[in-house]
């Protein structure tokens, strides 16, 4: 990218970092109990979508893909994108929190991947009849399952952290 | 009794303001302040309510911004006048 490209796309996210932080158009989702509920939302959603792709198949899947969408761009609209930006667009305030969120959702989402390894492992040793020979047999709707399973996880939990830890911001 | 490692927990760390009174006093909106300190309005609320601690830095640029001595803003003991917040800072 050219200096002048780069230069017009800085600005251009500047621009838009500056209206987001100002703007009052999402009061509504920065209120205590509407950030809460978010959050709630999309975890429970990070479990619906891979099952729903198991469970019902694609066209169920990528309904339950397009909710998540939508709830994860509410949820970031909701911590004003604190989550996702980088320093030079955040005050020191800001900074510090995101840098907080980071910690405990580096666990969270360790925990999740610690937790599935541990019951893929756990399913091979009991299931397999001949551990040396078994192999795992995994469906087109079980890759998109798993896929968008750590997808959804490692995107939206900055989010869901900082909407559950920040939830005493003033509208 | 819990030990800290020779550190404090924050919550015990309690810093008092008075920067809203002086600021209303000065006649600045809270969005003025906040500009003028490069910060986002919430930040200059979370400082008011005592939620927040700021750096060195950001304190004494407020200090300079409000024309006030920086001890008259900030405070390790509550202000025993009107204006301070009785919350500390966690």
């Amino acid at each position: 990218m050219s200096t002048s490209r780069k230069e017009k796309n800085d600005e251009a996210v500047a621009a838009r970092v500056e209206a987001i932080m100002a703007d009052n158009r999402f009061a509504g989702l920065r209120t205590r109990r509407a950030r809460v509920a978010l959050a709630v939302t999309m975890i429970a959603l990070i479990a619906v979508i891979p099952l729903s792709w198991v469970l019902f198949g694609s066209i169920p899947g990528i309904l339950a893909v397009v909710v998540g969408i939508v709830v994860w761009w509410l949820l970031r609209m909701s911590v004003r994108l604190i989550a996702d930006l980088p320093e030079d667009y955040l005050d020191e305030r800001q900074t510090a929190l995101r840098n907080s969120v980071y910690v405990d959702a580096y666990r969270w989402f360790g925990g999740v991947v610690v937790l599935l390894a541990s019951a893929g492992l756990l399913a091979f040793i009991v299931l397999g009849e001949d551990p040396d020979t078994w192999r795992v047999a995994l469906s087109y709707n079980g890759v998109m399952g798993i896929f968008w399973l750590l997808e959804a996880a490692a995107l939206s939990i900055p989010s869901i952290v900082l909407a559950l830890k920040d939830r005493e911001l003033p509208r | 009794m819990l030990l800290y490692m020779g550190r404090k927990p924050k919550s015990e760390e309690p810093v008092y303001s008075r920067i809203e009174a002086v600021r209303v006093d000065r006649g600045i909106t809270r969005q003025e302040l906040a500009d003028s300190v490069e910060v986002h309005y919430q930040t200059i609320g979370y400082l008011e309510r005592g939620e927040y601690s700021p750096s060195l830095a950001l304190a004494l640029r407020i200090a300079r911004q409000l024309d006030t001595p920086i001890g008259e803003l900030f405070a390790l003991d509550p202000f025993t006048g009107a204006g301070g917040n009785d919350e500390h800072i966690a």
